[in-house]
Formats: structure tokens, C-alpha cells, sequence
């Protein structure tokens, strides 16, 4: 036992089965000098306690809430519904009876908050495209907060020459991680508009139709009114 | 305005991980905020300069903020964090190309050290002698080999199990058992070693002094 050192720390941390601790204790019961090594190793255990850490502030700035709204964010909610409204026109349009029944100066609503299941041909409803909007917001918001985390830690205060060298080396790389990563979603951005810009286009068009329609029906009214 | 950062008692590292995962920012404050102490405590006592520690824990955390999405819960939030530290600890004395530094103590001076007194049943005196202690304790710690060193600061100071350790410094068992070992007992023999020395220096300025 005097040679079994994995028993005496086992014993002193008190990490051992009941056994081996039955076993330790009975020897120390037999050997002196065990139990001068198992008092020595408690008290140097006591002396180590007295290593103190100095207090100090945090060093993290927590991750905030991006600022301001960004480019991406600005995407106009009226277009996204706009694009939706088009769908809406597209596939009432085929009803003569509706255009009738409408009003001369009151179009189809600009803003749509839902599209109806005539919309599915298309295959992009409003929910869609809120549903794509608010995935992108949410990832782009997340690396720009970390970028953000980064770049006031990296500035918060000098720091050492080599550390300063390897936080602005892997700075650069995030950096150009997120442009390579922003250009794919400005692409994917991009795409979305001209679907709306095209879009926009038919509903334009629809709506010219209808009001030329409508302002027709109105003028055979009012001719077989007047001719009554 | 709501406080940035709300406590989650009740939730564990690992659904704190999840959260802060799926895009939760304030779930990472949070487990910063869990975690900074200790991991403070770490690296000042691995390096031994409270400006390098302020570094490390800064990268440490950015680290695992970076690492989050592949960190798979295979190990502890805790042990991860543990590990990263450790490596850039490790990365760092190299890179230095020198030993941990123990900062002496200069708050020494029994009138500046009353200032800071937090207990009021020590006194004056056992607060200089903890302060001589620690330093002494420090410059102990500084001497051991590294694998020493970190296996005592593990168990001491972080409460990890034997096998937790040997998980941290990829080695057996046994070899954690023997590093505590050995360790504790050059330490035992240094801070002896001192106490003497500082004993014979008191008694030598009291025989100068009468």
C-alpha cells in the first residue's frame, strides 16, 4: 500500500468505491507513515485555498439587438403584399360578374393579407414570402449581432500586438464569410423583386383592364338607362 | 426598456446552447454570464496575469459562440468551455514563449490591505499572511509541470471528477491520479521550504532589530 499513490489521492478526494476505502483506512490504522503522507496532502490541499483570483468586471458586452433596421429590412411590406394582391386580381379576373358588381373608382385592395386558394397556381402566397423574409431578417440579424459582439470587444480597449494581429486576420475572414454571404441573399433579394416588380406589372395592367371594363359597363348603363 | 439579459434559472447549459443555436442571442449572454467566473478564474491562475485572463476569456467565449452549431452536446457546455480555454492558455504561454507570470503581490503594504478588509473578524495580520500565502501558493503552482499544474487547478479549484480530467488532458485514469500526486507533493515540499525561509527571515530581523 505505502507505494500505491492512486489509493491515497483516490482516498484524499474521496473518489473511491466503499471498498477501496475500507482498504485504505485499515492500513492507515497499521502505518505511520501513511498517515503522515495523507495529513501532508490535506494540508497542502488547505494551503491551496488560499490562492485568491482578484475580482474583475466582465470583459463580455452582451449581444444587443441590431440598432437600426438594414437595408434588407426595408424591403416594403406593400410590395411583398402587393405582390400577393396580384395574385388575388389574377385569379378573380376571370369573373365578369364580379367586375360588375364592383364599384367604378374602387379597384381591387392593394393590400392583401391573405391569398386565396386561387393563388396557389402561381405557387407564392403573402404567407410565403413573409415566411422567406422573416428566415433571412433572422439570419442576417444573427451574424451582424455577432459581428457586432466582435467588433466592440476588438475595440474596447488596446490589446497586445499578437493578439491584435490574429483578432484582425480572423476578423477579415468573418468578414468576407458574411459579404460572400450577403451577396448570395442580395441575389436571393434581388430575385424576389423583379417577381414582384413583374408582378406589380400584371396587376398594373389587370387593374387598367378592369377599370376600362368597368367604366364601359357603367357607360352601357347609363346608355340603356337613358334610352328606357 | 426590458433588461438585455433575463435570468434563466431554470434551464440547463445545454437547452441554453440550443437556444442560443437557433438564433437567441440573450440565451449566450446567459450562459456567459454563468460561466465567465470560472473560466476567469481558469485562465488568471493558468497565466497568471489578470490582463492576459481578460484576453483569453474574451476569445474563449467568442470561441465557442463561433463553435456553437458543432457543438453537438457530445461532452458538458462546461467541459467544451474547459477545453477551449486550456488550448488557448496553452497556445498562449507558447506563443509568449515564456513561463505563467505570477504577479507579487503589491498590495502588501498592511495599511493598504486593511482598506480592502472584507471580514472584519480577520485581522490585519491574517489578511497579509493569506495574501503572502496566495502569492506564495502561485509561485508554487508556476514551478509544476504543466500537466501538473492543470490536473491540481481542475480538481481544486473546478471540483472535476478524475475521469473529467482525464477527458480534459486526453490521458488514462491513473496518470491523472499520478499527476495529482505528484503535484501536491512538490508543492508540499515548496510552500514547506518557504515557510521556513520566511521563518528564519523573521526571526533574523528580530535578532537584528533588539
Amino acid at each position: 500500500m505505502c507505494n500505491q499513490r492512486e489509493q491515497l489521492i483516490g482516498y484524499v478526494y474521496d473518489e473511491c468505491s466503499a471498498a477501496e476505502r475500507a482498504a485504505v483506512q485499515q492500513h492507515l490504522d497499521a502505518c505511520a507513515e501513511c498517515r503522515t503522507e495523507i495529513a501532508a496532502l490535506r494540508s497542502v490541499r488547505d494551503d491551496l485555498q488560499a490562492w485568491d483570483v482578484p475580482d474583475h468586471e466582465s470583459v463580455w458586452k452582451p449581444f444587443m439587438p441590431a440598432p437600426a433596421p438594414a437595408w434588407w429590412q426595408q424591403v416594403p411590406r406593400w410590395a411583398m403584399a402587393a405582390a400577393a394582391g396580384a395574385v388575388i386580381v389574377s385569379g378573380a379576373a376571370g369573373g365578369a360578374a364580379a367586375i360588375a358588381l364592383m364599384p367604378p373608382v374602387q379597384a381591387a385592395p392593394l393590400v392583401a393579407t391573405s391569398a386565396p386558394a386561387g393563388a396557389t397556381q402561381v405557387g407564392l402566397t403573402a404567407n410565403d414570402l413573409r415566411a422567406l423574409e422573416q428566415r433571412i431578417e433572422a439570419k442576417i440579424q444573427t451574424e451582424v449581432s455577432a459581428l457586432n459582439g466582435r467588433v466592440q470587444l476588438a475595440s474596447s480597449r488596446p490589446l497586445p500586438a499578437s493578439l491584435t494581429a490574429a483578432l484582425q486576420t480572423e476578423f477579415d475572414r468573418q468578414l468576407t464569410e458574411l459579404r460572400t454571404m450577403n451577396d448570395t441573399q442580395r441575389e436571393t433579394i434581388n430575385r424576389i423583386y423583379a417577381n414582384m416588380k413583374s408582378y406589380q406589372m400584371t396587376f398594373d395592367t389587370r387593374h387598367e383592364l378592369l377599370k376600362r371594363s368597368v367604366g364601359n359597363l357603367a357607360a352601357a348603363v347609363a346608355e340603356q338607362s337613358q334610352g328606357r | 426598456m426590458a433588461p438585455l439579459t433575463t435570468a434563466r434559472t431554470s434551464q440547463t447549459d445545454e437547452e441554453l446552447v440550443a437556444l442560443a443555436t437557433a438564433g437567441d442571442l440573450d440565451c449566450f449572454n446567459q450562459l456567459v454570464s454563468r460561466w465567465e467566473r470560472p473560466i476567469y478564474a481558469l485562465a488568471y491562475r493558468t497565466l497568471g496575469r489578470e490582463e492576459d485572463a481578460r484576453d483569453v476569456v474574451q476569445e474563449a467565449f467568442l470561441r465557442a459562440f463561433r463553435g456553437l452549431r458543432g457543438f453537438r452536446g457530445q461532452a458538458k457546455f462546461s467541459s467544451w468551455l474547459y477545453r477551449i480555454t486550456l488550448n488557448l492558455c496553452r497556445d498562449w504561454v507558447r506563443r509568449e514563449r515564456r513561463a505563467p507570470v505570477v504577479q507579487l503581490p503589491e498590495g502588501t503594504d498592511p495599511i493598504e490591505v486593511a482598506d480592502e478588509r472584507v471580514a472584519p473578524t480577520e485581522s490585519v495580520e491574517d489578511l497579509v499572511g493569506r495574501k503572502l500565502m496566495s502569492a506564495a501558493v502561485a509561485r508554487a503552482m508556476a514551478e509544476l509541470p504543466e500537466e501538473q499544474r492543470v490536473a491540481i487547478l481542475l480538481k481544486e479549484f473546478h471540483g472535476l471528477t478524475f475521469q473529467e480530467i482525464a477527458d480534459q488532458l486526453d490521458c488514462p485514469l491513473s496518470t491523472v491520479k499520478t499527476r495529482l500526486y505528484q503535484g501536491l507533493s512538490v508543492l508540499r515540499r515548496r510552500l514547506e521550504r518557504r515557510q521556513a525561509e520566511q521563518a528564519s527571515l523573521r526571526r533574523a530581523q528580530w535578532e537584528s532589530s533588539t
